[in-house]
């Protein structure tokens, strides 16, 4: 999977290259619009990681291009606090964006989502363990029993097993099941992770949901004991 | 220069010498008019009651005297018989060549220039010929012009008398101006301002004065809360950066491995940061006019079912129970990410203030204005201090844990939907905080 970042700043980019390149992609990076769009079009990525405001051609400017042209490449774009959200929220599908200062665990994330969509893997189901998702009865077991879950934990579970084996950032969790990425009551969404964790590993031996301090939660089979 | 930047006291000091100058140049005019015709009124009864003298005299067959006469220097006559001079003034040959055929026979006196001079002359009928006087009038002319010349220099003198005398006026009276600038001017930042007093200054000025006190009393208390809101920053930062500093040097230092659980604890002081940063944001966009927003309809009983949802597990943990009263349908116009982020700051602050066991209320309802909605708290209200600060920044609510930013952030999102909130105390005996919205408009 290739991947190129448009971002001025070198120490910024410097980790994001290096973020993304431990995390298995193969990175390209510049740091002016127009190069990023000369590249962007004669390379084949897929995903773009955009910086708004770099020199030469704007991340927003670079992307109407790019449409002109018939790229659908996603994009992830990097923006400040308030300035642009508004507007991305309401950018076409495909594309996705993180609010600075972002964590690299959150762009290595919204990446991976951006590299799923499209891909239908969830209607057939996901198993995890003994835990089986089966999404056309919108039923979750585990060890064949029919967890109870309510619709919000559905949904957090449902993030989890899409996202299973990488790490989902609160404000992933926030966007995918209250609408929105700003975690407004840090406690309250901890109870709610701690909750869901109860019901899916209480009585089992083998966790499967691991709280990452400070990064977010993950979903992964564990041997007992691991 | 501009029109506006022309100096006041020039003005003044041109509008008071125009108006010396207008008003005793009138005068002036006024009396030189008044004054001829006076002179005028008086030879013109004078030339008369000599006529009525000669006639008489000459009808009785006397000879005229210079005693019997009123005012004989004043005037010439000559008797006419014929073609023939019979009797005159001073010998009968002083009489100026003038054209008497112009005058009417008995009639009203006649005015005639010649040669620099001015005559009045009268004819009257005698019963044998007529009778021809001639009064030289010259001399009232240059008593005139004299008077005329003496009003025209008083005139001016009282004009430049105005103008100096409206220096000195409209200098001591802007002098006051110039103290409230100096005063003004030696105004600093951080610096002490101590109030004019108003009763120092003429009464037009005393209400500048005031206004003036009351707007820097203002910029003083904004700029010490800002002064004070940039040391609350400071101290707020200064915890998450001394974790991530400890850690990060001990990890330099290598005094303890490279673990996932100590990198946790620097990334969420990092998050720490981030949200202080995020709040403070927030806030400024909140209060900065330029700030746009797109506004949509946003289904209020939605968002207190999705408040409830979001905080249940939390409350649950603190034996709180919530009870949610909003009737379906409930819509107002409204940024749904603001307004959520209000109403879970609310949300926050009542679970902080409610005790174990207790209860929050969340309520939606419309009235005449538009949409209300309220969170109602189990704990004991806010005390008078607290109220009179709250809304207020840093200002924490009782067992309040956040940066104090929360009822700021709420309050500047109720402006931005042209909503408000008022803080009251329910009749549990909570805090019962109402943000008044906007309905949507139909």
């Amino acid at each position: 999977m290739r991947i190129l970042i448009l971002e001025d700043d070198p120490l910024i980019s410097e980790h994001l290259q290096g973020g993304l390149l431990a995390a298995g992609f193969e990175v390209d990076a510049c740091a002016h619009g127009e190069i990023a769009l000369e590249q962007a079009l004669k390379g084949h990525y897929d995903v773009l990681v955009l910086d708004i405001v770099v020199p030469g051609l704007s991340g927003l400017d670079l992307v109407s291009r790019l449409r002109e042209a018939g790229s659908p490449v996603p994009v992830l774009f990097l923006t400040a606090k308030g300035s642009m959200e508004d507007r991305l929220a309401g950018l076409g599908k495909g594309d996705d964006y993180v609010v600075k200062p972002y964590s690299l665990a959150e762009v290595i994330a919204r990446v991976q989502a951006l590299l799923r969509r499209g891909t239908p893997v969830v209607s057939s189901g996901v198993q995890v363990a003994d835990l089986v998702w089966d999404p056309l009865q919108r039923r979750i077991s585990r060890g064949g029993q029919k967890l109870d879950l309510t619709p919000k934990e559905y949904a957090m579970l449902c993030l989890l097993l899409e996202n299973c084996g990488q790490v989902v950032t609160r404000s992933q969790i926030m966007q995918g099941v209250w609408g929105d990425q700003e975690v407004t009551e840090r406690n309250a969404l901890d109870v709610q992770i701690s909750r869901l964790r109860l019901k899916v590993d209480g009585p089992y031996p083998q966790k499967l949901i691991r709280t990452l301090r400070g990064l977010g939660v993950i979903l992964e089979a564990h041997e007992p004991g691991e | 220069m501009s029109r506006a930047n022309k100096s006041l006291a020039r003005q003044l000091q041109l509008s008071f010498a125009l108006m010396a100058f207008v008003v005793i140049g009138s005068f002036a005019v006024i009396m030189n008019v008044m004054l001829e015709r006076t002179l005028e009124r008086e030879d013109a009864l004078v030339m008369e009651a000599q006529a009525g003298y000669l006639l008489r005299v000459l009808q009785e067959g006397q000879e005229p005297s210079e005693e019997g006469m009123p005012r004989p220097e004043k005037s010439e006559w000559q008797v006419l018989q014929g073609d023939r001079v019979f009797k005159g003034s001073h010998g009968m040959a002083r009489i100026p060549d003038l054209p008497w055929e112009r005058v009417l026979l008995d009639g009203a006196p006649l005015e005639w220039e010649r040669e620099s001079s001015t005559y009045s002359m009268l004819r009257r009928r005698t019963s044998t010929g007529e009778l021809r006087m001639v009064m030289d009038r010259s001399h009232e002319g240059q008593l005139l012009s004299a008077f005329r010349r003496t009003l025209w220099l008083a005139s001016l003198a009282a004009t430049a008398v105005a103008a100096l005398l409206s220096w000195v006026v409209s200098r001591r009276g802007l002098r006051p101006l110039s103290n409230i600038a100096e005063r003004t001017a030696a105004v600093r930042p951080g610096g002490t301002f101590d109030p004019l007093n108003p009763d120092d200054f003429p009464a037009e000025l005393g209400q500048l004065v005031s206004v003036l006190n009351s707007a820097f009393a203002r910029l003083q208390e904004a700029i010490q809360r800002l002064d004070q809101m940039a040391s609350e920053v400071a101290h707020e930062l200064r915890t998450p950066l001394q974790h991530i500093r400890s850690s990060v040097e001990s990890l330099a230092l290598k005094q303890q491995p490279v673990s996932p659980e100590h990198l946790g604890g620097v990334l969420e002081a990092c998050e720490g940061l981030q949200s202080l940063v995020d709040s403070m944001l927030l806030l400024a966009q909140t209060e900065d006019p330029r700030s746009v927003f797109t506004m949509r309809s946003v289904d209020v009983s939605a968002l207190l079912q999705d408040t409830y949802d979001f905080f249940e597990g939390l409350a649950e943990e603190q034996q709180v129970s919530i009870q949610v009263e909003a009737p379906v349908g409930i819509e107002c116009l409204g940024h749904g990410t603001l307004l959520r982020r209000a109403v879970h700051n609310l949300m926050a602050n009542a679970l902080r203030a409610t005790p174990l066991g207790g209860s929050i209320w969340l309520r939606a309802g419309q009235d005449g204005h538009g949409v209300f909605l309220d969170v109602e708290d189990g704990g004991t209200g806010f005390s008078e201090d607290v109220l009179q600060r709250l809304g207020s920044r840093w200002v924490r609510g009782p067992g309040s844990v956040g940066h104090g930013l929360g009822l700021a952030i709420v309050m500047g999102i109720a402006r931005m939907h042209q909503g408000r909130i008022d803080i009251l105390r329910s009749p549990r005996g909570g805090a019962l905080v109402r943000l008044h919205l906007p309905s949507r408009p139909v």
